[in-house]
């Protein structure tokens, strides 16, 4: 409008449907079927003064229309906004209508293919611009907004859509999705459906808050009701032009309706915005860091960054990423945010192997599992392009320095995914003093702003250097922490332990460099969260893992290994095993204590004596034994059995319970996880010839895929036993796919592998 | 809700045969712990039945209803009410992650939520159907897609006749796997009250 709204049209769906439009079917084929309604509904739209007319696409997708010829849908659609008269005409993008990996089944990759299809057909038909709405995941509305920008030149705006509390479906807050949308270039940022516009204005003011881009607001007209068997809005178009008004005054520019809202509601939205001129905002500059459902800013208090997740001088870690022990990383994923780290720094540089691939896998599995958002750690471009890519939020990318070649690698991806960018004190040479890393600083700020890095987004990293070699490192790096702090303006990290580096006792030294660097005006330091003595500086910000409040059952005679195994004590089994093996061999302790142990618990599961988690319980116990006989060097060798639940399905609760079980009984296990390939089970057999293929599948629908997977092992001449469970299988059914064994529970599966192993060995 | 109720279903689950008073009193901490994680929601659609034969087809609704088990479930009903419910992708995400935490709260997780969102779908559908019934029809119990002869797919129907993933975030894979995994798909038969 001329005086700088942009007016959008209403709703098409609910529209069709008054005009008999079937529940379930698709209302873009309309666009092929009944081209003369929908133009008469953008017609209508127009005549209430619409601007912007968006085309009937919404679910046009290769995904979700089988044997339709959605390229034809959707440029029938483009086509007809434009007959009808629009001045512009905003291509429709949406959601799947599935969960992405690892929560569902659809790739990234797949995902990004069919929007990248979408945007070229509309972009062909003469689409102005790429409207993508009513998105609840914000990784695939994240996928679709790249997809956009990567194969039009269009303008791409984006929306969510939120409930009554205020997320979306899978958690993602207004705040959450506007910091993350707006850095990665989106033109316009919003919400629209779910909720009416007076139920909308707390979100409205949050996004108008953080959006460093127009805010687009599209509400539906109010709730659905029914009456006398017909669905009707209760928001009428006086109504909802007077909600609107309390939005545009938040300064919302870009304003239309979604479900329920007709010409009539547009029409009384034209006359109100006609009255008003837009409302300025003023956003201030902040640095942060988003996962899908949680944004942290830098700055204002301490925010620690959980430094677990890096192999550096931790062979378990290490030996879990070259064996992808995804389960074991996830744990200190899960830990550190339970000890109350507030970001976890990921690096999974080892030269054994690809890098890339590694770091994409373990953000995948990281980010679904827990809700901090993720620092990339890596000085590979390839890596933390891939990583960036696939990451649900704005990530913090650790790091760059002064080097060209640093420079010219890492920035263009910052740039690209609207990252914070830690800036690390380091060039050609390495400062010694506060004054020369002040000076690196203010270079890095420089460089950084003028290759088009926002300063908010850059975070300095005064470097630490260890007090073993020069005793003055950690006041100077301390000093200039402060130095940057105050006379820059940017926000700064520091790897804290780097202090201690060579030197005895090096918690305490941490802890105390720890506390000077944040009277210093520390923003967020990388650390071990789970130290003790790190979170009394941190006065109380941190909580210690409470290991206590592990399940026991106290039905006495917790005493002993045995004891604490049949009890499910955690606690202190560590400390017993290592008593007993300064009079026993590892092997005597696992013989003599852990295996009857489980024998006798499971005899009292088979029994229904016990429950399901008292069986788990023991077997964690003994996990944790375990790990004292192995000790800290993880154990070579090639697996037992391989476990996996087969294409399709993603239940993997009962072949969790089995790999623990078998783990406890000291088998070892090759977990291929859910969802796998026949075609990877067959190539992890070829690798490692186990004698033992366990396979689960939990839906009837995914036993074929099990009876394939058994097939293209038998055709690869695979002479491992093969065993099945899950829910769906019978005896019958385990003996048609042709299994050589029927896993009935996890108990069970332990006396196979037996049977098998003993034959094998 | 009475969640001992639930929780004697969770048991039941687990394999508990006798009655365990330790046990319940650890399906009771996790329920109390991992509560906030639930977070049910329904959409639900009448419709008008307009033939039985050669299979159950509904006035406006794209699909039809295959099957003898779904026929009989119908049998004289005017109009059928279809339902889909879900517990959300939360808890969902809290039992894996206890997998890895804590594992025997995981698995008990899995069951208390399992045997809560069966619980709490009937209840919410009960309202439901007590709105129907307020205008003189009365209303029978939910059938689900895989009793009797009702395809599964039916599942997938549903939710998209119902738009149930805009409404409620409720989805299906291609294998037919409803997701959230705490999701429950029905149809109620409804049929109008005679005088007597």
């Amino acid at each position: 409008m001329r005086n700088g709204f942009v007016l959008f049209d209403g709703a098409m769906g609910t529209m069709l449907q008054a005009r008999g439009l079937k529940a379930g079917a698709f209302p873009e084929t309309y666009n092929l079927t009944h081209p003369d309604v929908v133009r008469d509904i953008h017609r209508a739209y127009v005549e209430a003064g619409s601007e912007v007319i968006t085309a009937n696409t919404f679910g046009a997708n290769p995904f979700k229309m089988k044997n339709i010829d959605v390229e034809a849908v959707i440029k029938a659609g483009v086509r007809l906004a434009k007959e009808a008269g629009a001045r512009q005409v905003a291509l429709d993008v949406s959601a799947h209508g599935v969960l992405l990996e690892p929560n569902g089944t659809l790739s990234f990759d797949e995902a990004y293919e069919n929007y990248a299809q979408i945007v070229k057909w509309g972009a062909e038909a003469g689409a102005d611009l790429i409207l993508i709405e009513t998105m609840s995941d914000l990784l695939e509305a994240k996928c679709a907004l790249l997809a956009a920008k990567e194969n039009t030149t269009l303008p791409v705006y984006v929306t969510m859509t939120y409930m009554e509390d205020g997320r979306t479906f899978l958690g993602t807050d207004p705040v959450t999705a506007t910091v993350t949308l707006s850095a990665l270039h989106a033109d316009a940022v919003g919400v629209n459906c779910s909720l009416g516009a007076a139920d909308m204005l707390p979100l409205v003011q949050k996004i108008c808050k953080y959006a460093t881009c127009p805010v687009i607001v599209q509400p539906n007209a109010g709730l659905p009701k029914v009456k006398d068997g017909k669905t009707y809005y209760e928001d009428t178009p006086d109504l909802f032009a007077a909600a609107m008004k309390n939005i545009a005054m938040q300064g919302v520019t870009i304003l239309g309706g979604c479900c329920g809202t007709t010409p009539e509601h547009i029409s009384k939205l034209k006359q109100m915005l006609e009255g008003m001129t837009p409302t300025e905002r003023n956003v201030p500059a902040y640095t942060a860091a988003t996962s899908a459902t949680k944004t942290v800013f830098l700055g204002e208090e301490v925010k620690v960054i959980g430094e677990r997740l890096n192999p550096t001088g931790k062979k378990k870690l290490k030996a879990a990423l070259i064996e992808g022990d995804i389960d074991y990383i996830l744990k200190e994923a899960i830990d550190q945010e339970r000890a109350g780290a507030d970001i976890l720094d990921v690096n999974v540089g080892l030269p054994e192997i690809d890098e890339a691939k590694t770091l994409v896998r373990v953000v995948k599995e990281v980010q679904s599992t827990v809700s901090l958002p993720l620092q990339l750690d890596s000085s590979s471009k390839e890596a933390l392009e891939r990583a960036c890519r696939i990451y649900a939020g704005k990530p913090i990318i650790n790091s760059v320095n002064l080097k060209k070649e640093s420079l010219d690698a890492i920035v263009p991806i910052a740039r690209k995914y609207g990252a914070s960018l830690v800036g690390l004190c380091l060039g050609d040479t390495m400062p010694k003093t506060h004054e020369e890393r002040y000076a690196f600083a203010e270079k890095l700020v420089r460089e950084l702003t003028s290759r088009g890095i926002k300063k908010s987004d850059i975070i300095i990293d005064c470097l630490v250097l260890t007090i073993a070699t020069d005793s003055t490192q950690a006041d100077e790096t301390a000093l200039a922490v402060k130095m940057v702090t105050e006379n820059l303006d940017v926000r700064t990290v520091l790897g804290v332990s780097n202090v201690s580096f060579g030197m005895p006792d090096r918690l305490k030294i941490n802890a105390a460099f720890l506390g000077k660097c944040i009277h210093s005006g520390l923003s967020a330091p990388i650390l071990n969260p789970l130290v003790e003595e790190y979170a009394e500086v941190l006065q109380g910000k941190l909580i210690s893992l409470d290991t206590s409040a592990y399940f026991t059952f106290d039905t006495g005679g917790a005493e002993g290994i045995r004891g604490m195994i049949f009890c499910g004590v955690v606690g202190g089994i560590e400390d017993a095993v290592r008593e007993a093996l300064k009079t026993r061999s590892p092997l005597d302790v696992i013989n003599e204590e852990f295996i009857p142990a489980l024998d006798e618990i499971g005899v009292k599961f088979e029994k229904g004596e016990v429950f399901l988690p008292r069986l788990i319980a023991a077997a964690e116990v003994v996990k944790k034994g375990m790990d004292v006989l192995k000790g800290p060097e993880a154990e070579g060798g090639e697996p037992d059995v391989i476990l996996a639940t087969v294409k399709g399905d993603i239940h993997d609760i009962g072949k969790n319970i089995v790999k623990m079980l078998l783990q406890s009984y000291g088998y070892k296990v090759l977990d291929l996880g859910k969802d796998v390939d026949e075609k990877e089970v067959v190539a992890a057999w070829e690798r490692t010839h186990a004698p033992l293929i366990g396979l689960s599948a939990l839906m009837t629908t995914t036993v074929p895929s099990m009876k394939r997977t058994i097939e293209a092992l038998h055709a690869a001449g695979a002479d491992a036993k093969i065993a099945v469970g899950g829910a769906v299988l019978t005896p019958e059914y385990a003996r048609e796919v042709g299994a050589d064994y029927y896993g009935k529970d996890a108990r069970e599966t332990v006396k196979i592998a037996e049977e098998v192993i003993r034959h094998t060995k | 809700m009475d969640v001992s109720l639930v929780i004697k279903d969770a048991l039941r689950y687990l394999g508990a045969k006798k009655r365990d008073i330790e046990a319940e009193a650890l399906l009771r901490r996790v329920y109390e712990g991992n509560k906030d994680t639930f977070s049910p929601r329904a959409v639900y659609g009448l419709y008008e039945i307009d033939t039985y034969t050669p299979v159950v087809k509904l006035r406006g609704y794209a699909f039809s209803l295959e099957g003898e088990s779904i026929r009989r479930h119908l049998q004289g009903a005017s109009h059928a009410l279809l339902a889909a419910f879900t517990l959300g992708i939360a808890v969902d995400k809290r039992v894996r992650e206890l997998s890895l935490a804590r594992p025997s709260e995981s698995v008990a997780l899995n069951a208390i939520a399992s045997s809560y969102a069966e619980r709490i779908a009937d209840e919410m559908l009960l309202e439901e159907r007590k709105k129907i019934e307020r205008d003189g029809y009365k209303t029978n119990f939910r059938f689900c897609p895989g009793y009797g002869d009702l395809p599964l797919k039916t599942n997938e129907e549903i939710a998209q006749a119902l738009n149930a993933q805009k409404k409620i975030g409720l989805t299906v894979t291609e294998d037919g796997l409803l997701l959230p995994r705490k999701s429950i798909v029905g149809i109620v038969g409804v049929t109008k009250e005679v005088e007597k």
